[in-house]
């Protein structure tokens, strides 16, 4: 009993985000790389493991749902349907047991831009943050992208009002993705860089495409996780975050809301912090980074478990550990700033 | 003077034989029915309009396709066609019989009940089934693919000559795609079929090592053909490319029975008809005669003329319809806009620097 007491004290000292730096190294090695060490893992996978890539060893479910869905409305209710329905089991499969540290700790296109977040600390630049109602209105983006990334592949082959979609948008959103035009940048492969001039739509779903990787590049050296904000992927695994084994959970009684945790978050979650009623602190935009975890000085305030066993556990001696006095003194002469503000 | 003779014939029967024009397989519709046709999937196979359907037939189409089936020359279809058909993906694709080496102006012919010819469509697991074929004001041939991968389709008719047995092989090689369906089987798309059981003279597009099932021919690529005479590659055989443009090319095979040809640019789009989908046809011509006893309707040829003819379609060259330069012109104008609005937000959010003196005094 003692031993485990000891281990489960062990783990929640370490450092997380540590062990997330390796981890994505790794993973970004396995989704871009893998292909040519004859990895293959799996399609349908909740992570931007995108097929563009040469070495990919999986493939993306926005990609596969895209094309499955570029079908007649009667194929839906035949064996079509069965396909989609399996494909999105498989997708559940896996995305159950990680939930949203698909995105945190896998997905090699967010492992890319906390790699440009390091970058901008090295030059010492600052970085910007959302206001509150900017972030509010653009969290409405992934939404949207993930409604016309389903209704423009089924208005392809059925029209709506009457109105026909052209074949050039067939996988509108691989089209605008910025991973299909930068992960294979990373295997020698700069063959998605261009203007397709075959018609009009191509013209200017490449155009989008180039726009969103200047974006994106641009975007992620001044914003943390500035993509993430408006993924459609992000938005698909939160309708399902509910039933995944993996959670995040709050106990308001012991948050004293210093906003340790609103401070270190990447993608600037307030509720994490102001929400003291909800138990489950998952929220849309969350990536389960464990960054606020790790931030958080109350004993078992913020917990993350998978499948009701507590894995890491917010406590005053880990944080402690972590960030060390000079770092807390810091952290308390923000919090004294922003109690002045107040 | 029987030396002389033999050549003279030998050169006449050379010199019929070429007036006689070739039958080929075309996907391209005559223009009369260019309305009742829809063409779909990357390789833009034409289907009837009126055939084009999936699911489960009603109780009164189901009759009517039986009574369809049982009606034609070739008798009853096979079970597994009759299911693809009826159950499968539906669509029954068609291909027109055309006669004459111009891709263009080749005209649409029909085969009378006194031609001698076979019908034959080879799935891509090498199973055989019937194709059907629909006599109307212009001939077409109608058959399913329901499976994923090439079929080969084969027409081939056979008629004599003085002491020589002419065989036109009409084949046509189909590949049958859908992203829908997954890309788990891609690989598999790469096997050449080619079956002596069918006809002992076949020529063979040979794949280039990374083709799957997206792989389609464009202007500027080399395509290597083989031409087989039993399963085994021969060597000197005739081959002829002539594209839809009018761009014609004669080869003749070496000891591997391989022939290169690139595809030729030969048309140039205008910058308002932007359209890099769009099809055009070739049509490969081998010939190939062979001396040797062939026995056909009880009567002995010592000569046996093949010619065969294969056509596929071939897009515009990629490099013309995709750009580089102009990507990283969008790229980096983006980028410089990006930098450039992001800086002058940043600017105008910051407040100016305010000094209070007070003057103790």
């Amino acid at each position: 009993m003692q031993k485990k007491l000891k281990f489960k004290r062990y783990i929640d000292n370490s450092n997380v985000s540590r062990f997330r730096f390796w981890i994505q190294i790794i993973s970004f090695f396995i989704f871009v790389y893998g292909g040519y060490f004859f990895i293959e893992i799996a399609s349908r996978l909740p992570i931007f493991s995108c097929p563009y890539v040469q070495g990919s060893p999986g493939g993306c479910y926005l990609i596969g749902i895209q094309h499955e869905l570029n079908t007649t409305w009667s194929s839906l209710w035949g064996f079509r349907g069965i396909a989609i329905l399996t494909s999105l089991a498989t997708f559940l499969v896996f995305f159950i047991f990680l939930n949203k540290a698909w995105c945190g700790f896998v997905c090699p296109l967010g492992t890319l831009q906390d790699w440009i977040t390091k970058l901008r600390k090295f030059f010492g630049f600052s970085f910007t943050r959302y206001d509150e109602m900017s972030f509010k209105r653009l969290k409405s983006i992934k939404y949207i992208l993930l409604v016309l990334l389903i209704l423009i592949p089924l208005g392809i082959r059925n029209t709506f009002f009457g109105i026909p979609l052209p074949h050039g948008m067939h996988t509108p959103f691989c089209q605008i993705c910025p991973a299909r035009i930068i992960l294979p940048l990373f295997t020698g492969d700069t063959s998605q860089i261009f203007i397709d001039f075959t018609d009009t739509t191509t013209i200017i779903m490449t155009s989008l495409g180039m726009m969103s990787a200047a974006i994106f590049l641009v975007g992620s050296f001044v914003k943390k996780r500035f993509f993430c904000f408006f993924c459609p992927m992000s938005a698909l695994q939160f309708i399902f975050s509910k039933i995944s084994l993996l959670r995040m959970t709050k106990d308001g009684d012991k948050c004293t809301r210093c906003g340790n945790c609103y401070r270190v978050c990447d993608v600037g979650i307030r509720e994490i912090a102001d929400d003291i009623i909800s138990k489950n602190i998952v929220k849309d935009d969350c990536m389960l980074c464990a960054k606020c975890v790790e931030a958080c000085p109350e004993d078992d305030c913020l917990k993350i478990s998978f499948a009701g066993i507590p894995l890491f556990n917010a406590s005053q001696e880990g944080f402690f550990k972590r960030y060390g006095q000079t770092d807390l003194n810091e952290l308390n002469e923000l919090n004294k700033q922003k109690n002045e503000s107040k | 003077m029987k030396k002389i003779i033999l050549g003279l014939i030998i050169i006449l029967s050379g010199w019929s034989i070429n007036a006689q024009d070739i039958i080929w397989l075309s996907n391209t519709p005559p223009d009369f029915m260019k309305d009742r046709i829809k063409t779909s999937g990357m390789h833009r196979f034409s289907a009837l309009k009126s055939d084009r359907r999936s699911g489960k037939p009603s109780e009164k189409e189901h009759k009517y396709n039986k009574f369809k089936s049982d009606s034609t020359k070739k008798g009853k279809r096979s079970k597994k066609e009759s299911r693809a058909s009826y159950y499968g993906s539906g669509t029954q694709y068609v291909q027109w019989i055309r006669q004459g080496s111009s891709v263009e102006n080749a005209r649409y012919i029909c085969l009378d009940d006194s031609t001698d010819y076979t019908l034959m469509l080879m799935s891509p697991t090498s199973e055989k089934s019937n194709i059907e074929m629909v006599k109307s004001k212009a001939c077409y041939l109608k058959f399913a693919m329901p499976d994923e991968g090439y079929y080969n389709a084969y027409l081939i008719v056979k008629k004599t000559q003085g002491d020589t047995l002419h065989i036109n092989i009409a084949k046509v090689e189909l590949l049958n795609h859908s992203c829908r369906n997954g890309h788990h089987k891609k690989l598999e798309a790469r096997p050449v079929m080619h079956y002596p059981e069918i006809t002992d003279f076949e020529v063979i597009r040979k794949r280039h090592p990374y083709e799957d099932f997206h792989y389609f021919s464009s202007s500027g690529d080399e395509e290597t053909y083989q031409a087989l005479f039993n399963g085994k590659p021969v060597e000197g055989v005739k081959i002829t490319m002539n594209t839809e443009k009018g761009w014609s090319k004669t080869v003749y095979t070496d000891k591997e029975g391989k022939v290169n040809i690139q595809f030729l640019q030969d048309y140039f789009s205008k910058w308002q008809e932007l359209n890099g989908r769009k099809v055009y046809y070739y049509l490969l011509e081998a010939d190939y005669t062979v001396n040797k006893e062939t026995e056909y309707k009880g009567k002995v040829y010592p000569y046996v003329h093949y010619t065969l003819s294969m056509s596929d379609g071939y897009h515009p060259a990629r490099t013309m319809y995709a750009s580089m330069v102009w990507g990283l012109i969008v790229f980096l104008l983006v980028t410089v806009v990006s930098i450039a609005g992001i800086f002058i937000y940043k600017e105008r959010r910051k407040k100016p620097y305010k000094e209070l003196q007070f003057d103790e005094k």
